[in-house]
Order: structure tokens, then sequence, then C-alpha cells
């Protein structure tokens, strides 16, 4: 298992409808924050349960990632903080030099991957449940 | 019999392994998207296209093709939904932003 810096043959290898949805819903959060100053629910999960979904504390994050609070972002929610960091190097890497982060891995050693993403992901929901507010 | 002499034995070149598929993956992400953060269904919308692609052109291991393409179809319902309440709270945010300004010009 390794990773490697590969050349992709085109800057959207997954279409460019999803950057296009991702860039607009970028765009929209940011304006529902704008305009609601006094503070928005965005989570229909958290509205509907009553319990914190898996991403919640995310705007959060990274509001507190941008006035230099690290520590205080990384709080928020830990896992998805850094899954959407890496998810946006890998935007930015691939639209902006057409290189990507690619892994290479056997199907056992992807399965075991997958089975470790889905325990963090689980811890980190408990933790927003137990101790977001 | 044929009789085969060494010049004629031609061993093939040794064929490249496929990609092992990744479905397991997309259909995750596409159900966790559908029901929590609109991430997870762009990046199962985004993986599935790739890996479907990738299927086609033989690079991937195809067993997985139906399971990565509904993990993607998730994906692309899930931020459909998504895209609709974020515009509808735009439209709602614009219509009381119009009455408080409604509101604010009737008092002058």
């Amino acid at each position: 298992m390794r990773l490697l810096l590969e050349r992709t043959s085109t800057r959207f290898p997954g279409g460019k409808g999803p950057v296009l949805v991702l860039s607009f819903s970028l765009v929209g959060y940011v304006g529902l924050h704008l305009l609601y100053e006094s503070g928005l629910k965005l989570c229909w999960f958290r509205s509907l349960t009553g319990i914190n979904c898996p991403a919640c504390g995310l705007s959060r994050a990274f509001l507190s990632l941008f006035r230099g609070r690290f520590v205080q972002a990384f709080l928020y929610n830990p896992f998805m903080l850094l899954f959407s960091l890496g998810m946006f190097l890998q935007l930015f890497s691939t639209t902006v030099f057409k290189r990507r982060i690619a892994l290479e891995a056997s199907a056992s050693e992807r399965n075991l991957l997958l089975v470790a993403f889905l325990v963090l992901f689980l811890l980190n929901w408990l933790y927003l449940i137990l101790f977001l507010p | 019999m044929d009789i085969y002499t060494n010049d004629q034995i031609h061993t093939p070149p040794p064929l490249e392994q496929p990609e092992p598929h990744r479905g397991m993956l997309v259909l995750i992400f596409g159900i966790i998207g559908l029901f929590t953060c609109a991430i997870f269904s762009i990046l199962a919308w985004v993986f599935g296209n790739e890996d479907l692609k990738k299927m086609e052109s033989g690079r991937m291991d195809p067993a997985g093709r139906d399971t990565t393409n509904a993990g993607r179809i998730l994906g692309i319902i899930g931020v459909a939904m998504n895209v609709i309440g974020l515009l509808a709270g735009l439209v709602a945010a614009v219509f009381m932003f119009g009455l408080t300004m409604a509101g604010i010009n009737s008092l002058f």
C-alpha cells in the first residue's frame, strides 16, 4: 500500500457537474450565513432528531480555522474537518495542477481502510453527540 | 502432431491487473450523504463517475459496477435534495429580507 502523486488527463476526472454543484453550494451556504445573522439551523437531521449529525460543527470548525483558532476548530469536528481539508486539497491539486493523490492498494487493504474509516466516522459521531453543544 | 520450434513459441505479455473496485465505499458514501451531509453525496457522485469510466476502459474490476452505480445515483439524489433545500433557504431569506425592508420603509 502506498500513496502516489499521479497525473490526470483531465482537470475534472469525476465530471464537471459535481464541481459546479459544490461551488454553488459553498457560495449558497456562505450567503445564507451572511443573510441569517442571528444563527442559522441548516442541519435537517438535527432539526428532526434532536441529535447532532456526523457533520455538525463543521461550519463552526471552518469559521474558527479562518480566525486562526486551530485547536478550537479541531475540537468542533475532528474527523470531518480533516476529511474535508483532504477533499479540498485533492480538488485543488486536480483542477489546478492536474495531479492527484492516489492510493495504490490491494482489495483486502482497501477493505481494511474502509473498516477503519467507518470506525473513525462512528467514534467521531459519538463524540459529537456527547460533547458538541 | 504439431512440432514447435523455440522460435515459434511466444509467451504472451503479462496482462495488466485491473485496479480493485471501490463500489462499497461509493455506496456507503451515497447512503451517508443521503441522510446526513452533502459532502459525502458529492464524493459518491465524483467517485462513481470516475470508477464507471475506469470500468468501461477496463482499468478497474467491473464486478462492482452495480454497487458503484447505485452509490452514484444515491449521491446525485443527496446532492439534489441539498441543492433544493439550499435554494428554498435562499428564497426564504430574500423574502424575509424584503419584508424587513418593507417594514422599515413603512416606518419612515
